[in-house]
């Protein structure tokens, strides 16, 4: 641990030349912390430490802009709110937080930010006791006795296409995930990377799929213009999509996970038009009656179907790649804007701009077309 | 041109769009904006990164302030701002590189606001409708 005078020194050269801005100055802040812990407080045009050194009290002054000030405690308050159930306002707060640069060590953190006033008082501290709870949970091993596998996936499928907050089922995610990431924590798989697990016999990923696609697919066929019946419901297609994906593993051919729910989405309908034709119910079908050669769809092959659709998904193709992820995800899966953010890495507010640029672009193809008013009344707003 | 985002409160959001940055903007325990207090005005570049947080989570947070929750809710600020302005603000405690950008007076402040009226700029509010 530092004492505090060479603190002092140490922080003047790290406020003088700020290796990384106000991110590089935290974290320099942090490795330098004294265990006594230390105060400081913005005062006309220089910032004020307070080192308490052997129950003595050393104050000294350093220059710094306010406004660089003011950003060293929103970055604080924003490492606090990186720590789960932790929600500190930007203008003041009481947390404790740590940050990977310091080594883990852990910090408490009281600040007030705001016009009239701006001090941080800031001092290491034991690790939480949520945090020693979290390291010495046990990981799980595997099962390896999958004996009849085929049959182990249906009833895995039966159960979780229903309800996909069964409390279960979450336990299991968990439990997969740290087998899967057990130094870096809960990082989930794309879905690909889970296709490709499964078709290896692991059938937790396998699970993990329809765990992720269930409520999607299930979306999207309950907005289609499909009308499910009596003997093949929604539940029953999403059911019977999966039981054909597991069969298929192997030979589905998927690079991406829109694909893999167009194909799904395909054989959804595909169960309900042989269900339709033969009467015979959805769990009850076997491949042969879904004829599924060739008919791996793209999602919007949906809007396909007249002239003005047409244009659109022309203009959709000449979009910037982020602009059709967004739109086709809007349009296909209905999903919020933080939803599609989330998904595609970036913020929900460049989802709803690029959805914003996106619509733009596409009014201003279909004004062309004679039957500009028709094209909106039968698309409506999105 | 830049695209920057500012978190703020729907009718802040709204007073910032007509006026630009709002030199009488009053922060909580205020009754009135000291006059010696200098103009400050921070946005974050949109593909980030994100140190103090992102720019939904930050307007979340301030419309959550009890002196705040009566003004329509979280709201993003748009803009477009030139690059030569955001060149302005940059410095060594705020380097492009970091993703936040601080328009001090003497540090692009005047500049932005003298160039206010002829920005593009948005609104897009994250309260539910």
């Amino acid at each position: 641990m530092n004492s505090g005078l060479p603190f002092v020194g140490q922080l003047r050269a790290a406020i003088a030349q700020p290796n990384g801005g106000i991110v590089g100055l935290v974290d320099q802040l942090l490795a330098i912390c004294p265990e006594q812990g230390f105060q400081l407080d913005w005062l006309n045009g220089s910032c004020r430490i307070q080192v308490f050194v052997a129950e003595s009290e050393e104050v000294v002054e350093v220059a710094i802009p306010r406004s660089a000030f003011r950003a060293v405690l929103a970055r604080v308050a924003a490492l606090c709110n990186e720590v789960p159930q932790t929600a500190v306002s930007p203008y003041g707060g009481k947390c404790v937080f740590t940050n990977n640069a310091t080594a883990k060590r852990y910090f408490q953190a009281e600040f007030t930010n705001t016009s009239g006033e701006q001090r941080l008082r800031l001092a290491p501290v034991g690790r939480p006791v949520a945090a020693k709870r979290e390291a010495q949970m046990p990981i799980e091993t595997p099962s390896q006795t999958d004996t009849n596998r085929a049959e182990r996936i249906e009833s895995t499928t039966a159960g979780i296409v229903p309800s996909t907050d069964d409390p279960q089922t979450k336990i299991k995610r968990g439990r997969w995930w740290r087998k899967r990431h057990p130094q870096n924590g809960p990082t989930p798989l794309s879905t690909i990377e889970l296709l490709q697990e499964a078709r290896t016999g692991d059938h937790l990923a396998f699970e993990e799929i329809v765990r992720r696609l269930s409520p999607v697919l299930a979306n999207r066929l309950a907005r289609s213009r499909i009308v499910p019946t009596a003997i093949c419901g929604i539940d029953d297609m999403v059911q019977m999509s999966f039981m054909t994906l597991y069969r298929r593993l192997v030979s589905v051919r998927a690079e991406n996970t829109h694909q893999l729910e167009a194909w799904l989405f395909t054989v959804a309908r595909h169960a309900l038009f042989a269900s339709q034709r033969s009467g015979i119910p959805a769990n009850k079908l076997t491949d042969s009656m879904i004829d599924l050669e060739g008919r791996e769809a793209e999602p919007i092959e949906n809007l396909r179907r007249d002239e003005f659709a047409a244009i659109l998904a022309a203009t959709i193709n000449e979009l910037p790649e982020q602009q059709q992820q967004v739109i086709r995800i809007r349009h296909n899966e209905r999903l919020s804007f933080a939803e599609i953010g989330a998904r595609l890495g970036m913020t929900e507010v460049m989802a709803r701009w690029n959805a914003f640029q996106a619509r733009g672009r596409l009014l201003a193809a279909l004004k062309k077309h004679p039957d500009y008013n028709d094209v909106l009344q039968t698309l409506g707003r999105d | 041109m830049s695209i920057l985002f500012h978190g703020t409160t729907l009718t802040r959001a709204a007073r910032i769009i007509a006026h630009g940055p709002d030199p009488s903007f009053v922060e909580p325990g205020e009754v009135q904006r000291a006059k010696t207090q200098p103009l400050e005005f921070s946005a974050c570049l949109a593909f980030g990164p994100f140190p103090l947080g992102t720019p939904e989570d930050y307007a979340h947070r301030k419309s959550r302030i009890a002196e705040y929750q009566s003004e329509g809710g979280p709201a993003i600020v748009i803009f477009d701002v030139p690059d030569d302005t955001i060149a302005l603000a940059a410095s060594v405690f705020f380097p492009l590189s970091c993703g936040v950008v601080q328009f001090d007076q003497g540090a692009g402040l005047d500049e932005l606001r003298a160039n206010w009226s002829t920005i593009k700029k948005r609104i897009i509010s994250l309260g539910c409708p």
